[in-house]
C-alpha cells in the first residue's frame, strides 16, 4: 500500500508544492505545510475509494490541511543573491518572475478565494470545484468572476 | 497577464521535486516538524508537572496540609497532562476528508471543545497549586499581595492560551463567512 501511495504522491507532488506556497509565506513554513499535507494524505489514503480523480482528492486534503492548521503570519523577508544589473535574464528567470507575480497576487486574496481560484487555474469544472469547496455550482461561477476581476486589478 | 497566462503559470509552478525516500519519511508522525515541536513542548510540560508532583509532598510540606488538598493537587496535575495528550491526539487526527465548508464547521466545534477543556484543566491545576501553597497560612498584607500576583499571573496565562484558540477559531469562522457571504 505504501509503495502505491508514494508513487501517487510523487506523481502529483506539484499540487502540494503549489498549495504550500499559496498558503505560507516563508520557505520554512511551506516545508512544514508540505510535510503536514503528506501526513494527512497518508492518514486519509485507506479511505480513498478512487471515486474521484487522485488529483481532486489530493487538492481536497491539501487545501483542508492548509486551512485547518493555524500559523501566525510571519513577515516575508527576501534577499537578492545578485545585484539587479548583473542578473542574467533568461527564460527560466522569466518563468520564475511570472510565478512570483502570480503567488504574490494570490497572497493578497482571502484564504477561501485562493482555494477557489487555484482549482479554476488547474481547469477543474465548476462541479468539481463546488464538490471540493462545499458551495453550489452557481456560486462557484459568481465567485470566480469576482476573483478574476480582483486578480486583474492586483496584477495591473 | 491574461487568464490563460495565469493558468499556464499555475500549471508550470511547483516543479521542485522531492524523492520518494523523503516522502516516505513524511508519512511518519515522528518525522513531522510541527508535531515534533508540539511533542517537545508536551514532554517539557509533563516533566515539570510530574517533577513538581513528586517533590511537593516532602519539599513543600505536603505532610502538614490536609489530605484533600494533596489529592486535589495530584488529580489536577494528572488531568492537565491527560488533557494535553488528548489535545495532541486531536491535532494528529484533525483533518477529515470532507468538503472545505463542512470541514471548517466541524473543526470549529472540535476546537471549541478543546479550548474549553484545555482552559479548564489549566485553570484547575493553577488554582490547585495556589490553594495548596496558601492553605493554612496566616495572611498579612504582603501575603495577600503575593496571592493577588499569583492569581493575576494564572488568569493572564489562561487568557493568553484562550486567545490562541480564539484566533484559530476566528480564522476558520472567517473562511466560512467568506464562502457563504452571499448565501445569507
Amino acid at each position: 500500500m505504501m509503495e502505491v501511495f508514494l508513487a501517487l504522491v510523487d506523481e502529483h507532488q506539484n499540487i502540494i508544492h503549489k498549495v504550500s506556497r499559496m498558503y505560507r509565506n516563508t520557505v520554512e513554513d511551506q516545508e512544514d505545510l508540505f510535510q503536514d499535507i503528506v501526513l494527512q494524505l497518508w492518514k486519509a489514503y485507506p479511505n480513498f475509494r478512487a471515486e474521484s480523480k487522485v488529483s481532486t482528492w489530493m487538492y481536497r486534503i491539501a487545501l483542508n490541511t492548509a486551512m485547518a492548521l493555524f500559523r501566525k503570519k510571519k513577515p516575508l523577508v527576501e534577499f537578492e543573491s545578485e545585484l539587479p544589473e548583473t542578473k542574467d535574464i533568461n527564460k527560466a528567470d522569466e518563468i520564475s518572475e511570472h510565478e512570483e507575480k502570480l503567488f504574490n497576487a494570490l497572497h493578497q486574496l482571502t484564504l477561501a478565494e485562493r482555494a477557489i481560484i487555484s482549482l479554476y487555474l488547474e481547469e477543474y469544472s465548476y462541479t468539481e470545484i463546488a464538490d471540493i469547496i462545499g458551495i453550489s455550482e452557481n456560486y462557484v461561477g459568481v465567485r470566480i468572476n469576482r476573483i478574476k476581476k480582483r486578480l486583474k486589478e492586483i496584477l495591473t | 497577464m491574461v487568464i490563460d497566462d495565469l493558468k499556464n503559470t499555475w500549471k508550470a509552478a511547483g516543479e521542485s521535486h522531492k524523492a520518494q525516500s523523503e516522502l516516505r519519511l513524511m508519512t511518519a508522525l515522528k518525522h513531522n516538524g510541527r508535531l515534533k515541536r508540539i511533542r517537545r513542548r508536551l514532554l517539557i510540560e509533563s516533566i515539570l508537572v510530574f517533577a513538581f508532583l513528586s517533590i511537593f509532598y516532602t519539599g513543600l510540606d505536603g505532610t502538614d496540609k490536609p489530605l484533600w488538598a494533596n489529592v486535589i493537587l495530584v488529580i489536577s496535575g494528572v488531568l492537565y497532562i491527560v488533557n494535553r495528550l488528548l489535545g495532541y491526539s486531536a491535532t494528529i487526527n484533525l483533518i477529515p476528508d470532507n468538503d472545505m465548508l463542512n470541514m471548517s464547521k466541524g473543526l470549529i466545534k472540535k476546537l471549541k471543545k478543546l479550548s474549553i477543556s484545555s482552559g479548564m484543566s489549566a485553570l484547575f491545576f493553577g488554582a490547585a497549586v495556589i490553594l495548596f501553597m496558601t492553605i493554612e497560612i496566616v495572611f498579612d498584607t504582603q501575603k495577600y499581595m503575593m496571592l493577588g500576583g499569583l492569581i493575576t499571573t494564572l488568569l493572564a496565562f489562561t487568557f493568553v492560551s484562550y486567545s490562541v484558540w480564539k484566533q484559530q477559531i476566528y480564522r476558520l469562522q472567517q473562511i466560512i463567512n467568506q464562502l457563504s457571504e452571499d448565501l445569507q
